[in-house]
């Protein structure tokens, strides 16, 4: 990292673009090195999930396979190389001065959730999340505003775990009218709070916002939050897109406002909460158009369709989190049970997860 | 973990010198790294360490 932060510096004349990069700030970059940075990003990060889709950006932005090719090359060079470093312990030169030989560790690099393995976990349909939910309001008695804080607040964790910190970040969330969009304004309130800069976009007019998360849009206007409604055009350029328009209910090709904000994210890093939009999770079919989510939070367990082949690019790196399910709600379904959250409230889900065989 | 032993490795940085022990496998190294990052090819020289910043910080690699 050191030594090639200071050979981009060098090469583009920006001192400040290593950091940039680094750190995950690519609005800062122009759209050819943005795209090959996300594609050296998912390669490195979940190889196994790469596919011809990940190619699309490259080519949007006229790379033709020659250059393609080059790409993959210096990607998986650096990967080679940095085993080495790693494998041998391989110090920087002396002539570095002793700030620059300190080890530090980069935004983009941060994996500070804790890892459970895919098979310890079970698979759930959209059937059984639809059943623990509604044992949780109505046997339990936790509501879906307090189901929605907890998920909201994780999302706003996992976002800040990948832009190295919320505090001055450029996030744009994407809100649907649906429990889906609630989460997402929690956790714009919650990223607000944490010193982002946070805009919305709604993938419906308020008014056809649900009740729990009309309130939670509520509270965020009252906090002053910048509101976009219909044509993407005056959107900013964001280090974030959280894509909160559609939950695992979804059936069929998104349309009208949301297929619109769900053509905006092509190319921006971006995180979903619970399921990417466009993917039908009863099916696992990627419906067009479709989220390609750099990571998803989902929620309570991981759902089946989350693993189907043509679903996992589109999923990227999967993250589990807490929505404080009690065991009695799994066994009253006839789901085997045993916390993944002993560790803390968010996880990782292995990356073989796409692999696993059903439980 | 490592030492020089080669004077092929002599001015190389520390992630090339470092298997000097298997002197054909440094040279071929070397020769990969020159082709990849200085030959000719449509991307830039600046793209191509965009590409090794964003690999390396991703795998909290700080060398």
């Amino acid at each position: 990292m050191v030594q090639h932060g200071e050979s981009l510096a060098r090469e583009s004349g920006d001192a400040s673009l290593a950091e940039a990069v680094a750190s995950g700030a690519w609005h800062e970059l122009d759209e050819r090195m943005h795209a090959l940075c996300g594609y050296a990003l998912t390669l490195t990060r979940t190889p196994a999930a790469v596919s011809e889709a990940d190619l699309t950006p490259l080519r949007a932005v006229g790379f033709d396979d020659r250059a393609i090719v080059d790409a993959n090359q210096v990607v998986a060079y650096f990967n080679y190389v940095n085993r080495i470093a790693d494998g041998l312990g391989i110090e920087l030169e002396d002539s570095w001065p002793a700030d620059q030989r300190a080890e530090r560790h980069y935004a983009l690099g941060r994996r500070e959730f804790p890892v459970v393995p895919a098979g310890d976990l079970t698979w759930i349909s959209v059937e059984q999340m639809r059943e623990v939910d509604r044992l949780m309001i109505e046997e339990i008695g936790i509501s879906l505003e307090q189901m929605m804080e907890n998920a909201g607040r994780a999302l706003a964790s996992a976002a800040a775990r990948m832009l190295g910190g919320a505090a001055g970040r450029r996030i744009v969330v994407l809100a649907g009218p649906g429990g889906n969009g609630g989460g997402g304004l929690v956790a714009a309130r919650h990223l607000l709070l944490a010193g982002a800069d946070v805009e919305l976009a709604l993938g419906a007019p308020p008014e056809r916002f649900a009740e729990t998360p009309r309130r939670q849009l509520e509270i965020v206007r009252v906090l002053g939050m910048p509101e976009h409604v219909g044509p993407t055009g005056d959107l900013r350029d964001p280090d974030l897109v959280v894509d909160a328009l559609l939950g695992y209910s979804q059936n069929g090709a998104p349309h009208g406002d949301i297929a619109r904000l769900i053509r905006w994210t092509v190319g921006r890093r971006t995180l979903s909460l619970d399921v990417p939009s466009g993917l039908e999770l009863s099916t696992g079919t990627l419906r067009e158009p479709h989220v390609v989510a750099d990571e998803t939070v989902t929620l309570a367990l991981p759902k089946q369709g989350l693993r189907e082949p043509a679903a996992t690019a589109a999923v990227g790196r999967l993250l589990l989190a807490d929505i404080s399910v009690p065991p009695i709600v799994y066994e009253r379904i006839g789901i085997p049970y045993r916390t993944p959250f002993g560790a803390g409230p968010l996880v990782e889900i292995a990356a073989r997860a796409a692999h696993a065989p059903i439980d | 973990m490592w030492v020089r032993t080669d004077p092929a490795a002599a001015g190389q940085a520390n992630i090339i010198a470092s298997h000097s022990l298997n002197r054909e496998a440094m040279l071929a190294h070397v020769r990969l790294y020159r082709t990849i990052m200085y030959g000719d090819s449509p991307l830039s020289r600046a793209e191509r360490e965009a590409i090794a910043v964003t690999v390396s910080a991703a795998n909290d690699c700080h060398y």
